[in-house]
């Protein structure tokens, strides 16, 4: 926290080094992240990629209040959020079709590989709807309170805990089996 | 059948790993500190390029209006000079015809635009007797 604090002054009084190593601290976070949001490898490094960049172009006008991962995480958040709708609105092929498409495109340029573990969470999530997901994954994941996810989708609180518990039910029946005890 | 509990430290504690490529990863990082650099000079340059546009809008705009009142005052007080000799052609012809009557403004006619070749265009003789003819009955 106090290095975080430390790495902001530093950052914008303009030295490069805070900012590689903010991205060197908080890059693969956020990376896990977008990945269980967006369930699709390439969306996940943009957005990450987009964060990182609007991150470093406002420097000067950047007030932090909280801390600096739950900033980055929750910029992340945002940034699934908007690109899923986007990716909903051009969607042509079936959820089925997409699921077994995803995180499994290897280019030269990838960013990230994704780990097994990561891959069979990342399929897991990628069948609830994007709503549950998201409760889930920034609640398990990114360590927020229920109050702020609902905040974040403008949302009461209630129907967060509603979608966090269908959630749960549906990946249980999912990864039913499936998980180490 | 799992208890919700299990999923909940299943997917906290899941070690979900991630292989990060290098290459991409030092060109993302250049590209940031490219990004940095470049908002740094244009907030540096911004609020100097503002004030300069500013002063360059004010002298602009007083300039453009000091150089249209200037305009306008040369004209009121400068008229051209055809204007010029027209009026007081007029004026010496006028006090002409009150000191002598008739004689004398046809002398101070033939001084003033015969002999000079001066004439011109807009007066004739007819014109200048009959406003000076209203000029005298009013």
């Amino acid at each position: 926290m106090l290095e975080d604090k430390l790495l902001i002054w530093k950052f914008k009084c303009g030295d490069n080094e805070a900012l590689c190593r903010i991205y060197r601290k908080y890059r693969a976070d956020l990376l896990k992240l977008a990945a269980l949001l967006l369930h699709n490898a390439s969306d996940a490094e943009d957005a990450v990629h987009d964060v990182f960049v609007s991150f470093a172009q406002t420097a000067e006008r950047l007030k932090l209040s909280g801390n600096l991962k739950g900033y980055l995480l929750t910029c992340v958040a945002n940034n699934a959020r908007n690109r899923n709708r986007a990716r909903q609105r051009k969607q042509t092929v079936g959820l089925d079709e997409a699921a077994t498409v995803v995180c499994e495109s290897a280019t030269p340029e990838q960013w990230i590989t994704y780990g097994e573990e990561l891959h069979r969470w990342s399929d897991a999530l990628g069948r609830l709807p994007y709503e549950q997901r998201e409760v889930v994954t920034l609640h398990l994941r990114a360590g927020m309170k229920m109050r702020q996810i609902a905040r974040l989708q403008g949302v009461s609180v209630n129907t967060v805990k509603g979608r966090y518990r269908y959630a749960l039910e549906k990946l249980r029946s999912l990864l039913n089996g499936d998980l180490k005890p | 059948m799992r208890p919700e509990k299990n999923i909940e430290q299943a997917l906290k504690q899941a070690d979900l790993n991630i292989e990060i490529n290098t290459e991409t990863d030092g060109a993302i990082l250049s590209e940031l500190i490219a990004a940095r650099k470049g908002s740094r000079s244009t907030a540096t340059r911004h609020p100097a390029l503002k004030l300069a546009a500013a002063a360059a809008l004010i002298v602009a705009t007083l300039l453009i209006g000091h150089g249209v009142v200037h305009d306008r005052k040369r004209v009121a007080v400068e008229p051209s000079g055809q204007a010029r000799i027209e009026t007081l052609n007029l004026v010496s012809l006028n006090a002409a015809y009150r000191h002598g009557g008739m004689e004398a403004l046809e002398e101070q006619y033939r001084k003033t635009f015969v002999g000079s070749e001066s004439r011109p265009a807009r007066l004739s003789v007819g014109r200048l007797l009959t406003e000076l003819a209203e000029d005298g009955e009013s």
